[in-house]
């Protein structure tokens, strides 16, 4: 059991606060994700729940135990850091060995403790070497190692894939969910990377300026955002935000107006939209190339991706750029004019403060 | 061959040995040819006085010969092994160690501790040799007697009553800076979060000292010890103006002895023989240290 609750966590770093009153849930096993920006304070949450930061203000409770004051390696907690960490004079089996030699775990039980865990990493032929002469992804697995060997309730990972290639962090996000699988500890994993939030996490917490921006399962974030951080942040490319308009046209029907969409009537029967100015959430792939007669606007394109399965064509202007995600090779030139359409549906709008408008 | 007719590589070649060039000339005419001459100093009878000055013989190694029964050989190379192992292997070693892991924390007055550490090393030997004179003199007036005159202990004539322990102290306090910004390098090279994964381990602080710093930074230490065991069997200057050799021998250093012998005594060839045997003992420590311990140097 490793139930993990911060509630209202504070961090200062002199009179700067960092951590502005955090509550955050982790039930027992779940995988979350804390994903934002650089400086969103999510690697210092992270190192206040390994015990390498000090909490200023709240509360960290494990399984409902405050944890405050217990020293690190007390906590039973590991954690896997964004350099890896390992000790450069010791090898592989030394370093996954480490915290039970300090322990003064008889020799044998090490080894074959050890061996254990060299076998589920694929390290076996690794264990005499020294973490100079191996790869990124070996040396990756062997901080994990290190980390599993302690059989810790919670595991901690700080941007552990930030120093890979591109193949092998896919390889490394499959092993690490694998291994969350077999293991059933409860994680907490910081990234920046928000396909890594949503490819892994079972819950994503999304940080922002040292507060909670979202909360919740990586599919809810990307439909329901509770705000246009949230709503820029999670999916890729980003969101597209456009100051609207909103007037009444009639009952249950909004007209939004844009300076270079034009106007689109949404049905808001559910829950009217409030008048005035707005800000509109499209996505991308909710943008589509329309035949000439169709379509809610025109636009000339200024830039085209051709990534071969599907084409980011931008539109609109360059100081108020518009992404448009369409699928397949689209053999279009930048100064073409098209028509786009856009799906009522999975349109998202914010008041000027960037607070979700609910739609229903 | 015209000069821009030479390869890329051949003409880098020849740049750096030009580069090299003063460095080379430098070391032919200061070093390797005053320890040739010296080595050929020793196997003759050559003096400042008296016959031998005039014309002085080949010798053969009779002037080595003689340094093996001479008794005040052999004290200078012992006075020299304690002078070396308690000044730069222990006290320099030790407190730069110390130093140099206590400045590495965040500390509020950290760069008036790093200017009083690296003090000695801007004051002119001579002068510190003055300077510690005045310390150790004899005499309740002197500024060690009425120091210890606090804690009720008498006064002494500290460098007649404990002559080779006031060198040695006097010895670390002028090397602990070197040790210190050596040592630092080597700290420096170890990633804060190597500690923070210790810490998360189970390490205890004694733990991380032993098991993470002292390895890692094991290769610096062996380069310090290297560096300064041969500059430390070297040392004239204060410990001459100090104490001379004196009291009957007891601070005679070989680099003493050999000042004594060649321009007191006036023996030039003797005391080139002991200079050849102080050169080969630093060669042969160097040469330990670089092999058996893999320094880099």
């Amino acid at each position: 059991m490793a139930v993990i609750e911060l509630k209202n966590v504070r961090k200062y770093y002199g009179a700067l606060e960092v951590i502005k009153g955090v509550d955050i849930r982790v039930e027992d096993g779940e995988f979350a994700v804390f994903v934002g920006p650089s400086g969103c304070g999510k690697s210092t949450l992270l190192r206040m729940i390994a015990g390498l930061e000090g909490i200023d203000g709240g509360d960290f409770l494990l399984d409902g135990r405050r944890m405050n004051d217990i020293a690190p390696d007390k906590r039973g907690i590991a954690m896997v850091f964004q350099s890896y960490a390992l000790y450069p004079h010791m090898s592989v089996a030394e370093n996954i060995g480490f915290s039970l030699d300090l322990k003064k775990v008889p020799k044998a039980t090490i080894r074959k403790e050890v061996e254990a865990i060299a076998e589920i990493l694929q390290l076996t032929d690794y264990l005499d070497r020294r973490p100079a002469a191996l790869s990124g992804g070996q040396r990756q697995r062997v901080a994990i190692g290190r980390a599993i060997i302690k059989k810790p309730a919670v595991i901690l990972f700080d941007e552990p894939l930030s120093n890979l290639d591109a193949s092998l962090r896919v390889q490394m996000r499959a092993e690490l969910q694998r291994l969350h699988r077999d293991l059933k500890a409860t994680v907490v994993y910081v990234t920046h990377d928000q396909v890594e939030a949503m490819t892994m996490a079972d819950r994503i917490v999304v940080l922002k300026g040292g507060e909670v921006a979202q909360a919740d399962a990586p599919i809810a974030l990307y439909h329901r955002p509770d705000n246009a951080f949230v709503a820029t942040f999670i999916g890729s490319p980003r969101m597209n935000l456009v100051p609207v308009t909103i007037a009444r046209a009639a009952d249950g029907k909004a007209e939004v107006t844009a300076a270079r969409l034009g106007a689109i009537h949404i049905d808001d029967s559910a829950m009217p939209l409030p008048t005035g100015p707005a800000q509109l959430g499209v996505r991308p792939e909710h943008l589509r190339l329309a035949a000439d007669a169709d379509g809610d606007f025109d636009s000339e394109i200024l830039v085209v991706e051709r990534l071969g399965v599907e084409t980011y064509l931008t539109i609109g202007s360059l100081d108020q750029p518009i992404m448009v995600r369409v699928e397949g090779d689209i053999a279009m030139r930048p100064g073409d004019r098209a028509r786009f359409s856009i799906d009522r549906q999975s349109c998202h709008f914010f008041d000027m403060a960037g607070r979700a408008l609910p739609r229903a | 061959m015209p000069w821009i007719q030479l390869s890329y590589e051949r003409r880098v070649a020849w740049q750096l040995r030009l580069i090299l060039l003063p460095s080379v000339l430098l070391l032919l005419a200061f070093v390797i040819y005053p320890a040739v001459y010296s080595i050929y100093l020793s196997l003759t009878n050559e003096a400042l006085t008296g016959a031998a000055a005039l014309k002085p013989r080949f010798v053969g190694t009779r002037n080595y010969a003689r340094l093996f029964s001479d008794a005040k050989f052999w004290n200078s190379l012992l006075v020299t092994l304690i002078f070396v192992i308690g000044s730069a292997v222990i006290g320099q070693f030790v407190l730069g160690l110390v130093s140099a892991v206590l400045l590495r924390r965040p500390l509020r007055w950290k760069p008036i501790f790093n200017s009083i550490i690296l003090l000695p090393n801007a004051v002119p030997e001579v002068v510190a040799g003055f300077m510690w004179i005045s310390m150790l003199a004899g005499g309740e007036r002197a500024t060690l007697s009425r120091i210890v005159a606090f804690f009720g202990i008498p006064a002494a004539d500290w460098l007649q009553t404990f002559p080779l322990t006031m060198i040695i102290i006097v010895n670390t306090w002028r090397g602990i800076a070197t040790a210190m910004i050596l040592l630092t390098a080597g700290l420096s090279a170890i990633s804060e979060e190597i500690y923070e994964a210790a810490r998360m381990d189970g390490a205890t602080p004694r733990q991380m000292f032993t098991r993470i710093t002292l390895p890692l930074i094991a290769p610096t230490i062996f380069l310090y010890m290297l560096v300064s065991t041969v500059s430390t069997i070297a040392i004239f200057g204060f410990v001459y103006a100090l104490t001379r050799g004196g009291p009957g021998g007891a601070t005679e250093l070989i680099s003493i002895y050999i000042y004594n012998q060649s321009f007191t005594a006036f023996q030039l060839g003797y005391g080139s023989a002991v200079a050849v045997v102080a050169l080969a003992f630093s060669l042969l420590i160097g040469v330990v240290y670089v092999r058996a311990l893999k320094v880099e140097v």
